[in-house]
This record gives structure tokens, C-alpha cells and sequence, in this order.
């Protein structure tokens, strides 16, 4: 499935700053999806209960954040959100059209888990 | 430790694999070895255009094919019979390969003595678009029975690749397949796409194909 490719992209890259930024356990993961960008939020959070299973991650919440796609039309200069079943210029019907938002797939923040003590947190559920 | 704030990242998720797939084409570079990440449907007869381009090319460059398709164990010995080296790469059941992957099917495989090593990606239109391998371009094959209107469908695909191949054109009275309209939609999303119509099955229109791989090796090479 496309999204579990992906889903291990993230976790990867989780990781990574996690490991530069000296950051123990994480309360969240926050994502941007673009709605241009191909990516579904449905099946993201599917592929991430399971791939989360028995790691660092297990208790970790992802949290998604969907950034509207909006198409510029080379034609008419048209600007506008489109029908992502009819991909055409609602104004002169021309499918020579650019994205102009929403194309990205981000990770926009990690929020690590507050460690007052040595507290046992993480555990929500 | 940094326990309180909020580590504010906003990087896209295929930054890292970008970077890592310039590494792996800097380490290709070096060694001389040209790497073409070939995509598609599954069915687009992938397998027979390897065979017809390894038999056209094998007696002037020295090839290479790494499989990664799921269903291609099969075809990794057709390859072979064809006269090229061939591994296959186990994904995993991924829907990708990445460059890391890429890269340890390349050491695993051993491609100094390669001048050309064509990268048999997995059989979609989807994934394989996202992540650069560290190929130095993408080739996508598209094949008559799956309609013009591909390129807006898959918009992605048609963006990232260098060259499509428009194979199985032999059918072409048999489809509802207007090649104008595939070219127009195609350039809409890229218009450096450099289109080759051709029929593997009859070598109609592969040699503009062979040549253009000619080119880019040398090219390549003498950089």
C-alpha cells in the first residue's frame, strides 16, 4: 500500500531529528497533507497503527493536519479548489492546470513527551 | 535532553531520500556507471522491452538489470538468457524502492564494471514517482491498452520522468488510443518529456530509443 511506504518514510525521519535534537520519548507526531499531494489521511492513520507496533513509537499520537489544494489554470487564470473527480477548470473546462497549494507532504513538528521526573507518561490512551 | 518544547521540523517526508539519492548518483558518477529507473504498470511489457534493448546494446555497453518488480522473479532469467547481468531485489512488498534500498541492491549486485544498470522499479504509477533512487533519469512506460488520459491521472509520474516509451503500438487499431491527446496531457505535465511511441514486440520505433540511451551513457561518462 502506497501510504505504508510512506508512513515508514516518516518514522525514519522521526527518528533521525529525534536523534539530533536529543529528544526521548514523543508525545505526538505532526503531519501536513497536502490534499493535491496524493497522500490519504485514512489510510495513513491505518498504516500507522501498524507499523508503530513494538517500537519506540507504540504510544506516540500522529496527528494530521490537511493543507487545502488549490490549481492555478494556464488558460483562463483561473484560481481555484478543485473536484478532485473532475479535474478541469471549472471556468473554461482546459485541464492545463499547475497545483499551487497543497501539493506537499510535511512533517511539521514533533512534540516529545513532558518528563517532569521519571514519570511513567506516554501511556495515554 | 530537551524535554519542553515543540521541535518544529517542516521538511518535506521525501527530503531525506532526496538527499540521500544525490549521494548515491555522486558514488555512480564516480564509477563510471549510468543507472536508469524504468517505471510502469504492471503488464506494460517492461520485461519485453529489457529483453529487446539488452539484445540490441549488449555487444557496445556492458548491462545490468536490477529487478525489483514483486512479480518478477520469473523474468529476472529472461533477462539473463537476453545477455545482461541480473539480480533481484527483495522489497519487501513495498510499493518502492528508495535510495537506500537502491544503493544496497547497487553494492550487492557490484556495478563498476557496468556501464549501463537499468533499475526495474515496482509495477505502479503511484509510489515509485515519490522516491528519487539516485537513478541519473526516469524512464515510464506506458502501453496502449491503459488509455491516453494516464498523465492525468498520474500526474506525478509524468512530471518526474525524462522519457516515456508509448509501447504495444502494433495494437493501436485495436484501442481507443489517441497518441496526439496522450502527448498533449503528457507535455501539459512536462514539457521536456521526450516521447518514443514503440512496440517491443516488433522493434517498430526502438531504435530512437537505443540511440537515446547511447547518447545519455556517453554523456554521462565523459562529464
Amino acid at each position: 500500500m502506497h501510504e505504508m511506504g510512506l508512513m515508514d518514510a516518516v518514522l525514519r525521519m522521526v527518528t533521525r531529528v529525534c536523534e539530533e535534537e536529543d529528544v526521548g520519548r514523543v508525545d505526538a507526531i505532526v503531519l501536513e497533507v497536502g490534499e493535491l499531494s496524493g497522500v490519504l489521511p485514512h489510510f495513513l492513520r491505518e498504516c500507522y497503527e501498524a507499523i508503530i507496533e513494538d517500537t519506540p513509537y507504540e504510544h506516540t499520537r500522529l496527528e494530521i493536519e490537511t493543507v487545502p489544494g488549490t490549481l492555478y489554470c494556464h488558460d483562463c487564470g483561473h484560481e481555484f479548489r478543485p473536484d478532485l473527480s473532475d479535474l478541469r477548470c471549472p471556468q473554461c473546462l482546459s485541464r492545463n492546470l499547475t497545483p499551487r497549494t497543497g501539493r506537499d507532504f510535511t512533517l511539521k513538528e514533533i512534540i516529545p513527551v513532558f518528563e517532569e521526573e521519571d514519570g511513567e507518561s506516554g501511556d495515554e490512551t | 535532553m530537551n524535554p519542553f518544547k515543540v521541535i518544529e521540523v517542516k521538511e518535506s517526508i521525501f527530503a531525506d531520500n532526496n538527499a540521500d539519492a544525490d549521494r548515491l548518483r555522486q558514488e555512480l558518477k564516480g564509477q563510471g556507471t549510468y543507472l536508469l529507473n524504468l517505471m510502469s504498470s504492471p503488464g506494460s511489457g517492461k520485461t519485453s522491452t529489457l529483453k529487446r534493448t539488452i539484445a540490441a546494446l549488449k555487444d557496445e555497453l556492458r548491462l545490468g538489470v536490477m529487478e525489483a518488480d514483486i512479480d518478477s522473479d520469473v523474468d529476472a532469467a529472461a533477462i539473463t538468457e537476453a545477455g545482461a547481468r541480473a539480480i533481484q531485489l527483495h522489497t519487501g512488498g513495498m510499493c518502492h524502492l528508495d535510495a537506500d534500498m537502491t544503493r544496497q541492491g547497487i553494492r550487492e549486485f557490484g556495478t563498476e564494471d557496468l556501464d549501463l544498470v537499468i533499475l526495474e522499479n515496482v509495477g505502479n504509477l503511484v509510489c515509485p514517482a515519490e522516491f528519487d533512487t539516485g537513478a541519473v533519469k526516469n524512464a515510464v512506460i506506458l502501453s496502449v491498452p491503459e488509455g491516453h488520459d494516464k498523465p492525468l491521472k498520474y500526474p506525478l509520474m509524468f512530471e518526474v520522468a525524462n522519457v516515456l516509451l508509448v509501447n504495444k503500438i502494433d495494437v493501436l487499431p485495436y484501442f481507443d488510443f489517441d497518441l496526439e491527446k496522450l502527448t498533449e496531457y503528457a507535455h501539459m505535465r512536462n514539457p521536456g518529456l521526450q516521447i518514443f511511441p514503440v512496440s517491443a514486440k516488433t522493434g517498430e520505433g526502438m531504435d530512437a530509443w537505443y540511440d537515446w540511451l547511447r547518447r545519455e551513457v556517453k554523456n554521462w561518462k565523459s562529464k
